[in-house]
């Protein structure tokens, strides 16, 4: 499902040049579950942001779902991700002025779903996360964990091919923890792709494999023995 | 979709309540501004228009030029409509009207001094086709002692009685039948009537000389194959052959010479729609407005208009750091940027639109105390106004492209990666932002100039020694009414101790024109005959009005001789090239020598506006007596004094009632156009300046709270408030000084011009620029001064955990 090839992204300001990730050889098949791994400014975020379609490498390639995708552009990410990418971040990134129902419903609006059926999709995605009776309640109005299940309900709600999670449970203390991360594990077992940032060794554990990064580079990729025995 | 867009504008309001009041408050205001003018203006713009062929049908105007003398009249010779008729064919209908004072009409026990009575020829109707509710249009001017009545009129008379055939008695002298009854004129018309009776035998209108005795307003519809350059040019051919051999004769030199000295005459076409703004001449039936007062207003509503988006840009993209989040939460789940665009379009839509709507009420609110339609009979509710809903889409469209564009483009090219992470999105200093600012106080500092150069002026003109007295004098219209009863009030108030003295006269001073005559110095040639304004009064004028001689003497009603004499200004006696005249005679344009009493030292007569105009005062001698009676008055205790006079006139007034007026409330009047605009531009840039500040204030809030880190750096590593406060105004200061170097010159331009319109005016020098830098500068500082200032004293461990 996803394949880079020597992959790097540089940030240049006036005077500098910052190499946040190089020669970034990854690919992920489709249902696998991928932790990456490493320690602030290693790159994670950058390779996220860059496996979801919010920014393009400086250099290399990067196949998405078979489409050389490294120099497209915005509008032409923007399609591609609205169809086949769910998001769950760290801080959540709910709109606070719209209501759980309405924040769910977004993906579906911008896929131009028709009334009905958004409303019966995300009715049932509220359902399976237990959400039905904060059904009109602003984030504001709930917990971390709350928030989080909301941010995840929208990642699924339009069965995207790839969930891309930056460490989900950062903001999260380890019951809410704990629950989003058996979520996501639910939803591999469903077939669902992740590919989740976490600084966490204990939910590194819910992947099938975890890459490390240090310095934009990959210094080690370890398998799960649980998924191979 | 659009109905999410809808949805999270109206919560982003709801939710940001400062924001959004400040928002929609100076955006609100500024369209209520906008609005008012531009209903104005299209007021102005629709003047005559309610006329069938409005567009067809045209004024003749005369202008002359001779020696140092020029006229432009808006009245013609008496033959001259007859004349056009015969030899233009293309002219449908033609007509001449002449106003020859108020006559008091009395029907029954009703009795009213009409000033909107006119005579005309009987084809008026043919030219100024208003609906007839009574009567027949083409016949109601056919008999002699006909008149055609206005609606209102045949009500205050006539009740609910029809009016057709009744009677009306004009100064107990003469019966009219009321042949017509016409609907009321709208307001916006630049002459007014409720009387129109026809000419009949009167000896003026059957006058024959075609380029003298220019007394007569003549309106005429042209057919729709000739164009007023074509109908001009045929104007032209009758100049040639029926002005030219009077002109010659009466200058005593050919038509070649007198033109070859730059000398002209023309008949000129004036079109009907033009006169309200744009004909400025002698003779006018009514003051007209002028264009010019249209091209400020555009000029302020423009100016105000701009503030208005600049805030909303400014205060939308100062808020894109806190919408950024969002866009890039947008982005991430799928939504592409023209989706943002229009999503960001369609919130403005709805901060306009409510704006939109705050502005009509507030322009409703307000527009009592901008005094926009003085006196004109706009619809005392700005939502009956025709032009509303047309005015208010356009607005409504406009405003939402101009200040909705760049924040929907900015907004919507947020990167999701850099935005989601927390970059910082740009530059705390936006060049853009920092333009429109500026802009928006070069705007504000040139309203500020306009003001207090106008109410320099203004004052200047109220506060200059005029030349003579004005003070302690009362007039009553209409003595002339007394007959030769008005000999006996004279002696009788003169008989009072708090009485001065009482003289007759033709004109009010600050009238804005009297008569004139041609006299030429003897030794000049005829075509030096020079135009002097003309003024009938008794020997007492000069008294009244406490005016100085120069030379020579004034009236003398002991010398009969004196009657056939006249006093003239000094600048009559400049403009003849006489130094010392008291004594010596003049040439009348009959040929008559005319000795010249005395000079009297120029006095302004007119506005300030005007130079002061050479001046033949002539004298009526005791057995003739003028409109007008002026009383000086001694003592200070007025109102005894006016009951006293008022029961002198009533013993001789036979029940006419006591028309009177203070000379000087009267002359204030000279200065009204003035005196309103300085009224209006002073509210405008109250209300300019209140918008700016709104958007500073909102500015401010936002760039304070961007830099809360920065703050709380600095303060940890020991910068004290003073530092901090400078730090955070000093970028506004600087904005405001680089506006005034955008704002002054042009403000002085503008105020160069409109000064110029004047012949006394002020010296405009560095005061007005330099308070106007102070107050902007005052302002503003005051409007930041409280972000400032709590930005600067808090707790800088609050600053750097809130960031």
């Amino acid at each position: 499902m996803i394949q880079t090839k020597n992959l790097k992204k540089i940030y240049t300001t006036e005077e500098v040049e910052t190499s946040a990730l190089n020669q970034i050889n990854l690919s992920v098949q489709e249902g696998e579950f991928v932790a990456v791994m490493g320690p602030s400014g290693c790159g994670k975020s950058t390779l996220l942001n860059i496996l979801g379609l919010l920014d393009n490498p400086s250099e290399g390639e990067y196949h998405f779902v078979g489409h050389e995708v490294s120099k497209y552009s915005e509008r032409q990410r923007a399609h591609l991700r609205k169809a086949n990418i769910g998001f769950v971040f760290q801080s959540f990134n709910l709109i606070d002025e719209l209501t759980v129902f309405e924040n769910i419903e977004l993906p579906l609006l911008y896929l131009k779903v028709g009334g009905g059926e958004r409303k019966k999709k995300v009715l049932e995605v509220m359902e399976r996360m237990q959400l039905i009776p904060r059904k009109n309640h602003f984030p504001q109005q709930l917990s971390g964990g709350q928030q989080q299940r909301v941010a995840v309900a929208r990642a699924l709600v339009a069965r995207p091919k790839l969930i891309l999670a930056d460490e989900p449970t950062g903001n999260l203390d380890s019951a809410n923890g704990d629950e989003v991360m058996s979520l996501l594990s639910q939803l591999h077992g469903e077939g669902t792709t992740i590919v989740m940032v976490t600084h966490s060794p204990a939910y590194s554990e819910y992947a099938q494999r975890v890459v490390h990064l240090f310095d934009g580079h990959i210094v080690t990729e370890n398998f799960n023995q649980k998924f191979h025995v | 979709m659009f109905r999410n867009y809808l949805l999270t504008a109206w919560r982003n309001i709801a939710c940001h309540k400062g924001y959004s009041l400040i928002t929609i408050a100076g955006f609100a205001l500024g369209l209520a501004c906008c609005l008012m003018i531009m209903l104005y203006i299209l007021d102005e713009m629709s003047y005559d228009r309610f006329y069938p062929n409005a567009d067809r049908t045209y004024r003749i105007d005369v202008d002359a030029s001779w020696s140092d003398n020029t006229a432009s009249m808006a009245t013609a010779s008496a033959p001259l409509a007859a004349l056009i008729r015969r030899e233009i064919p293309e002219v449908e209908a033609v007509t001449r009207f002449r106003y020859y004072g108020a006559p008091v009409l009395r029907h029954g026990e009703k009795c009213f001094s009409e000033e909107r009575f006119f005579f005309a020829d009987p084809t008026f109707f043919d030219v100024f086709s208003v609906p007839f509710i009574q009567g027949d249009p083409r016949r109601a001017l056919a008999q002699p002692n006909a008149v055609a009545i206005s609606l209102s009129m045949a009500r205050k008379y006539f009740g609910s009685q029809e009016a057709l055939g009744k009677v009306l008695t004009a100064d107990n002298r003469q019966d009219y039948i009321v042949s017509g009854v016409f609907a009321d004129l709208p307001p916006q018309t630049h002459f007014h009537y409720d009387f129109i009776a026809p000419f009949g035998n009167r000896r003026d209108a059957q006058a024959d000389s075609f380029a003298t005795n220019n007394n007569f307003s003549t309106y005429l519809r042209l057919r729709p194959d000739i164009t007023a350059t074509q109908f001009a040019a045929k104007l032209d051919r009758l100049v040639l052959a029926f002005a030219r051999p009077e002109l010659e004769k009466l200058f005593g030199i050919s038509w070649a010479k007198l033109t070859r000295t730059g000398a002209y005459f023309r008949w000129l076409p004036q079109p009907l729609t033009g006169i309200h703004l744009r004909s400025h001449r002698d003779f006018e039936i009514e003051a007209n407005s002028d264009i010019r007062y249209i091209y400020i207003f555009s000029l302020i509503a423009f100016g105000i208009f701009a503030l208005a988006c600049i805030n909303f840009i400014n205060l939308t993209t100062a808020r894109a750091t806190t919408r950024a989040r969002e866009v890039g939460i947008r982005k991430s789940i799928g939504s592409s940027r023209g989706e943002l665009v229009r999503q960001f379009f369609s919130e403005t839509l709805l901060l306009v639109l409510l704006a939109v709507l705050i502005a009509v009420v507030l322009a409703q609110l307000l527009s009592p105390y901008l005094d926009l339609f003085a006196g004109k009979g706009m619809p005392v509710t700005i939502l009956a106004n025709r032009s509303l809903l047309p005015l208010l889409g356009g607005l409504l469209l406009l405003s939402s492209l101009l200040a909705g564009t760049y924040p929907a483009f900015l907004l919507s090219s947020f990167r999701p990666a850099a935005v989601l992470k927390g970059d910082p999105l740009m530059s705390k200093k936006s060049t853009l932002r920092g333009l429109l600012v500026i802009l928006q106080f070069s705007v504000s500092i040139i309203m500020i100039i306009g003001t207090l150069v106008v109410n320099q002026q203004l004052h200047f003109m109220q506060d200059r020694n005029l030349g003579f007295d004005q003070d302690q004098v009362l007039v009553i219209r209409k003595a002339n009414d007394l007959g030769k009863g008005v000999r006996a009030v004279k002696q009788e108030l003169l008989a009072r101790p708090e009485v001065e003295a009482v003289s007759s006269a033709s004109h009010w001073m600050g009238d804005p024109e009297f008569g004139d005559e041609l006299y030429k110095n003897p030794g000049a040639p005829a075509a030096q005959m020079m135009k002097l304004q003309r003024l009938f009064c008794d020997e007492n004028f000069a008294k009244v009005f406490q005016l100085r001689l120069a030379s020579g003497r004034f009236f003398d009603k002991a010398r009969p001789g004196d009657r056939k004499g006249i006093v003239i200004n000094e600048a009559a006696a400049r403009a003849l090239g006489m130094s010392d005249p008291a004594g010596k005679q003049l040439i009348s344009m009959d040929g008559e020598r005319v000795p010249v009493l005395g000079v009297v030292r120029d006095f302004h007569f007119q506005s300030l506006r005007q130079r002061i105009l050479p001046m033949a005062i002539n004298y009526w001698g005791e057995d003739a007596f003028g409109p007008l009676l002026a009383v000086r008055i001694l003592t200070p205790d007025l109102p005894q004094a006016l009951a006293g006079i008022r029961r002198i006139w009533q013993r001789h007034s036979h029940g006419q009632s006591f028309d009177f007026q203070f000379f000087d409330d009267r002359f204030a009047r000279v200065y009204a156009a003035e005196s309103r605009l300085s009224g209006q531009l002073l509210a405008f840039t109250v209300l300019a300046i209140v918008i700016a500040c709104l958007g500073l204030l909102g500015l401010s809030i936002f760039i304070v709270r961007q830099r809360t880190k920065e703050i709380g750096i600095r303060k940890v590593l020991g910068a004290s408030m003073t530092r901090i406060s400078w730090l955070l105004s000093g970028e506004f200061l600087k904005h405001v000084l680089l506006a005034s170097v955008i704002a002054c010159p042009i403000a002085y331009f503008l105020m160069k011009r409109w000064l110029g319109d004047f012949a006394f005016r002020i010296r405009l020098d560095a005061g007005p620029f330099a308070l106007a830098v102070l107050i902007t500068l005052g302002v503003s500082l005051a409007t930041i001064g409280i972000q400032v200032v709590r930005a600067a004293r808090a707790n800088p461990v609050d600053s750097l955990r809130y960031e």
